[in-house]
């Protein structure tokens, strides 16, 4: 049987002056045109907007209303949803005084009344989602809440159902009387519930569960079509700030066909300075920016990317591109009105990158040298550059910052095993190893610890699921820890992927000799699932199971990563270094990428990502591509117009000195080096290969890692109480100063002039002469104090104090 | 307002999940020093108990302390005899002075966990929360940090030692203590940090101060960079009215305690931390733990308990309840003494004793913990709980009922992940 109706939907608010103009002639467009409801509970969310040509487009979803009598369609801000089979054909129309505009869509509408029983993991689940019943901090927490435990956004939907039915004394659900089952007297606050109204009258997931207990409480099906993917439509949009969008959301089953699931998926926006969203997926900007609005299903993701400018600036962007860099993060202020600060000057570049690759303040001469080569040489930066990536300095800076990333210490690896490690990262970034190699032997690495060093990284971690969650966090960034015990919740890994991956290492024995530990990959051990108890077979992230040789299991997950195919081993390095060297990275944290946490500028990261695998996996051609930009050399100090930019890179992005870059300009500054005991008197601490070789109160204080974690944020350069009062009073500072040895008293004993003075410890801290107003005032200060080496500690105090020499910038 | 769809993202707090995915994508690290002083404003009416805790690192042996066993095989009572304490308890016979003054704390005989590690076990007992290697959980002091922020000019948070397990975890390095590593027993101590560096005058270190004001160019709006140098100039504020506040200097004065006062804590690092932690506590600190080491004794447990390590820690616990006691400050002072586990029943062939997580004492009273109550017990050898096992994550709670912080509350990790300061436990009723 066909029914054809026709429904009019008129709109309530007034239609602005240009769609009422006849000689401009606006349209509606409606999202999607056709739509197909099936079973009793479906519904269809769509999305109307108003095109005017030359006036751009409104949202106008939640503007119209049902006009015409249709007794077996309702619709209300925008849901569709009906009462009896048959094809509908509709008549969208938004009316304004006399004026309207129609559009028109087709429903199918099948089984409205249909008596299948609803499925308890299709549709049950999801609603108990929906209605934030087994979210962490309520039943679905480790301990559960009241009695009630369910699995974490429900992961685990055949114990679920035990929890529910026959747990609890089978007081949850009530199959001769449905209505006053606990399960739902509870969720709706007949009886009391800590937890509050989760499902108020005519909501979706009440309509669910009501009828699933008038079902009779069916449990879940042996087999049922698998849910393959989500999206969301639209998925971009651009939005000035009070505008409004509806979005929804499509599931996808592994037998085609597809449901409408805006109202059962977790809506939510990743930045709500920049928009917000409701729960039935209508998106409101608030501010400038990109906000991803992550739609989450079933463990299932969707993002919708939501650009609103900031306000257009008065200024066309005048931006000459010679690197791809400047390209895309040119492309990126274009999109949002984003006009960049102006160039920092040579000295400040010179700190800023010789902090940035070798961790180093300048010396006065390399200013001086710089500073000529500056006026002198247009290509002076890319020389600079390359000086520096060709420096013993970036050699023990990025063994330091991979050193952190291992976790090489003695106390895991051992004396000999640690120092192995350190000078085999220090050789193979010295030599340009490829970064794939390095991960494939990191891997691979077995024997000895002192002759193969690169199998130390079976020292700091040990166990199969450690050594799953540090090859995941290090060298794919991501963060897996959350599917040890339950499927991420953020994200589409389960606890499958988590035991695949584990799979890789039971076989991995550590064999301690008197002198050496030995790395042996053995064909012993196997991981089960914990909840099905059953051996899993290796397998990689989106990869298919594997079957290698038991020996040759690390092998295997090491070839997969090497492999110059592999999708998240390039970006990842690519990523961190990039947050390294520019402040924030592209994915924020580095370590944590997923699609609930998209790139700032995805366009980038794949070109650079592309490019760096094109070119053989070389850290030092990624370095030297990102900070030879223009992007790069910006001033960190922002304009009115930039200021509320922390992630497009419109200026520089300035922060703390880390802990080892401090101590080392500290040495430099006063010109009384630090000793480590039992080191020789050439290292300085970016040099040193384990964190407890040097117990410097400054580098704790100042937020270096133990290593205990592989996480980035284990190092901590937020500024403290602590940090302050170090600097201003200790006695470490005071006698660094104030050293008979140390840069002031050698200055002084020379008989150089105030003035020289002054010069030199400018240079010595900020990297830059001091302006003559700031002259003047020194000058000033040291006529103040009781002799000139009085004075001279003092100010060399206070530069140690400022923030122009604290800050990288 | 508050809407059918936007409340369907709320947890059980009422906060919304969007909340969570915000602040994680800034990470709790970002805080800043606003934040800090909207922490402490908002905290002005919470009530105001604070801490002294002894933390004694390496895990003290209960059978020569709390919980001996005169009864039993020699290779299990040990070396020593034991004394009747004033609440009728045996206590070793080697911390008379504690037991002349059981009735000013309780006794949690029973507590127990079950990672025998250093480590990772103290990290347990400062937090509430297992180890856990992929996030750290705060300390107790970092939580009282957070939850109640600076009175007075002094920061909420000190500590004596050094941080390990004290430290703040995943809320953040703002809630670090303040760390004092000399030892005050030394002559001419001085939390040198709290006051101008040693030889600069006060009139230089105005001097410095007013060229700091002058000199330090990103102070200026023009070259400001931002948050960050917001941040870093409250801090630097912070600590210059630190060092100008007369009850910040007050408080780190142990000079002005008479010679007796001092004596009766004993000369030593543990007795005058002990003295210097009430005086920080009268000024304003709200929570000190005063960090012992030592006392991990797998050999030579009786020569070292004797001679080295129990003699002080009677000296000066029994001192610091005695004058907390006599000053009134023991209604609204918390005080912990213990370890981050036992010691084995069995006395090794080194005459040592070695882990023993299954069981072991911990001290407290002050504020609203009743006095002189015993909590729990031991089979015949010390060795498991026969009534009233308290977990640590129970033992959390405790503490944290007793410092009015409510430990259910919820915090955000970095990755995003909502966590209560403690699971779901509930505090030992009896003590209250």
């Amino acid at each position: 049987m066909e029914l054809l109706g026709v429904l009019l939907l008129t709109a309530e608010a007034c239609l602005g002056p240009a769609a009422a103009s006849a000689a401009d002639p606006a349209r509606l467009e409606v999202d999607p045109p056709k739509a197909l409801l099936v079973g009793p509970l479906a519904e269809q969310q769509i999305s109307v907007r108003l095109i005017r040509p030359g006036a751009g487009a409104v949202d106008v979803t939640q503007r119209v209303s049902l006009a015409g009598a249709q007794p077996a369609v309702q619709f209300q801000n925008g849901v569709i949803s009906a009462r009896k089979d048959g094809r509908y054909r509709l008549t969208l129309k938004l009316a304004s005084g006399r004026s309207a505009i129609t559009t028109g869509m087709t429903l199918d509408v099948r089984e409205s009344e249909s008596a299948r029983p609803v499925s308890f993991a299709a549709e049950v689940v999801p609603a108990l989602t929906r209605a934030g019943c087994n979210q962490g901090a309520c039943h679905g927490g480790q301990f559960g809440r009241g009695g009630l435990k369910l699995s974490l956004l429900g992961y685990a939907p055949e114990a679920d159902y035990a929890a529910l039915v026959r747990d609890g004394g089978g007081r949850r659900v009530n199959r001769t009387r449905p209505e006053q089952s606990l399960l739902l007297l509870k969720a709706t606050m007949a009886v009391p519930h800590a937890g509050g109204l989760r499902l108020p009258e005519g909501s979706l997931p009440r309509r669910i569960l009501s009828r699933w207990l008038a079902d009779g409480a069916p449990a879940p099906l042996a087999s049922e079509p698998s849910l393959t993917g989500v999206s969301a439509s639209p998925s971009a949009a651009q939005m000035a700030r009070g505008d409004r969008r509806q979005t929804r959301l499509t599931a996808h089953y592994s037998d085609g066909r597809t449901v409408d699931v805006t109202r059962l998926a977790l809506i939510q926006s990743g930045s709500e300075g920049v928009a917000n969203v409701d729960g039935g997926g209508l998106i409101t900007a608030a501010g400038s920016g990109i906000a991803p609005i992550v739609a989450r299903y079933q463990g299932k993701v969707a993002v919708v990317r939501v650009l609103v400018p900031f306000p257009r600036p008065a200024v066309p962007l005048r931006w000459k591109t010679t690197n791809l860099v400047d390209e895309e993060i040119g492309r990126g202020w274009e999109r949002l009105g984003l006009r960049p600060s102006e160039e920092a000057t040579p000295a400040e570049f010179l700190r800023r990158v010789s902090l940035d690759l070798t961790g180093t303040l300048p010396t006065r001469a390399q200013l001086d040298q710089y500073l000529q080569d500056a006026a002198t040489r247009p290509d002076a930066p890319d020389r600079l550059v390359d000086r520096l990536l060709q420096t013993e300095e970036w050699v023990d800076f990025w063994a330091l910052y991979f050193g952190d990333l291992l976790r090489n210490t003695k106390k895991t690896s051992g004396e000999k095993g640690m120092w192995a490690l350190h000078n085999w990262l220090r050789t193979s970034l010295r030599d340009g190893k490829p970064f794939n190699q390095m991960v494939g032997e990191l891997i691979g690495g077995h024997g000895s610890t002192v002759q193969d060093a690169a199998a130390n990284f079976y020292n700091a971690a040990a166990t199969p699921e450690d050594l799953a969650e540090t090859t995941s966090q290090v060298f794919l960034g991501i963060r897996l820890q959350c599917a040890r015990c339950h499927n991420h919740p953020f994200e589409r890994w389960t606890q499958n992927d988590y035991y695949g991956l584990a799979a890789f290492f039971p076989g991995v024995k550590r064999k301690q000799s008197p002198t050496e530990v030995l790395v042996l990959h053995t064909a012993e051990g196997k991981v089960d699932h914990p909840r099905t108890g059953s051996p899993v077979k290796p397998h990689t992230l989106d990869g298919p199971d594997l079957e290698p040789d038991a020996p040759a299991r690390p092998a295997a997950l090491a070839e997969w990563l090497a492999s110059p195919s592999n999708p998240f081993v390039a970006r990842t390095v690519v990523n961190r270094v990039w947050g390294r060297l520019m402040g924030r990275g592209l994915i924020e944290p580095v370590d944590d990428i997923r699609s609930s946490n998209p790139p700032s500028h995805p366009e980038l990261l794949d070109r650079l990502t592309e490019e760096f695998v094109r070119g053989g996996f070389d850290l030092r051609a990624l370095m030297r591509r990102i900070v030879t930009s223009r992007t790069y050399r910006l001033s960190s100090r922002p304009t009115r117009a930039n200021e509320a930019d922390d992630r497009y890179y419109s200026h520089a992005i300035s922060r703390r000195l880390m802990a080892e870059q401090l101590l080392d300009a500290i040495s430099a500054a006063t010109g009384k080096a630090e000793r480590f005991p039992g080191l020789p008197a050439s290292y300085r601490a970016i040099s040193l290969p384990d964190p407890s070789l040097a117990k410097v109160g400054l580098l704790d204080t100042f937020g270096r890692p133990t290593r205990a974690t592989v996480c980035e944020c284990e190092r901590s350069n937020n500024p403290n109480l602590s940090q302050s009062l170090f600097l201003l009073n200790s006695g470490y500072m005071q006698n660094r100063i104030a050293d008979e040895g140390g840069r002031i008293a050698q200055g002084v004993r020379a008989g150089a002039s105030a003035e020289e003075l002054v010069r030199d410890l400018y240079a010595a801290t900020f990297t830059r002469y001091p302006r003559p107003d700031e002259m003047k005032r020194s000058l000033g200060f040291l006529a103040e104090a009781q002799n000139i080496r009085e004075g001279l500690e003092d100010l060399l105090w206070t530069l140690l104090n400022s923030q122009e020499f604290l800050l990288q910038h | 307002m508050f809407s059918f769809q936007t409340g369907m993202n709320r947890d059980c707090t009422g906060r919304s999940r969007r909340d969570f995915l915000s602040l994680g994508s800034v990470g709790a690290f970002g805080l800043t020093l606003p934040e800090v002083l909207r922490a402490q404003a908002a905290q002005a009416d919470a009530p105001d108990i604070n801490c002294i805790m002894l933390w004694l690192v390496g895990a003290p042996s209960h059978h020569e302390t709390f919980d001996p066993k005169p009864d039993a095989a020699k290779e299990i009572r040990g070396e020593f005899g034991v004394t009747r304490a004033k609440n009728g308890e045996l206590f070793g016979e080697l911390i008379p002075r504690i037991a002349a003054i059981s009735d000013k704390f309780s006794l949690l005989k029973a507590v127990h966990h079950a990672d025998g590690n250093h480590d990772t076990a103290q990290f347990e007992l400062q937090s509430g929360h297992r180890f856990n290697p992929s996030i750290t959980y705060p300390s107790f002091g970092s939580v009282v940090a957070k939850e109640k922020g600076y009175r007075n000019g002094l920061p909420p948070y000190v500590l004596f030692g050094g941080i390990k397990s004290e430290g703040a975890g995943y809320v953040g390095d703002i809630h670090n203590p303040l760390n004092i590593g000399d030892d005050p027993s030394k002559k001419g101590f001085s939390v040198r940090e709290v006051q101008p560096p040693f030889g600069v005058k006060q009139n230089r270190y105005d001097r410095r101060q007013r060229m700091l004001s002058a000199l330090d160019t990103f102070r200026a709006a023009a070259e400001a960079r931002g948050e960050i140098t917001r941040t870093m100039d409250g801090f630097v504020a912070r600590a210059l009215e630190l060092v100008a506040s007369p009850a910040a200097k007050k408080a780190f004065r142990l000079d002005d305690e008479p010679e007796p006062l001092r004596a009766r804590y004993g000369m030593h690092r543990f007795g005058q931390s002990c003295l210097l932690a009430r005086r920080m506590v009268e000024a304003g600190v709200r929570f000190v733990t005063v960090s012992n080491g030592g006392w991990d004794t797998h050999a030579d447990n009786f020569s070292r308990l004797k001679n080295e390590l129990l003699p002080p820690f009677d000296q000066a616990y029994s001192a610091l309840l005695e004058d907390l006691d006599q000053r009134g400050m023991l209604s609204n002072t918390l005080v912990i003494a213990f370890g981050e586990f036992g010691r084995t029943p069995i006395v090794n062939p080194a005459a040592g004793r070695d882990h023993w997580p299954q069981l072991f004492p911990v001290a407290l009273g002050g504020g609203p913990v009743k006095l002189g109550r015993v909590i729990g017990s031991s089979d015949a050898v010390g060795g498991e709980p026969t009534s009233r096992p308290v977990s640590v994550p129970e033992l959390a709670a405790t503490f944290y009922r007793a410092l009015g912080v409510d430990y259910h509350k919820e915090y955000v990790t970095p990755d995003g992940r909502p966590l209560a300061i403690v699971g779901n436990v509930e505090p030992v009723s009896e003590l209250f």
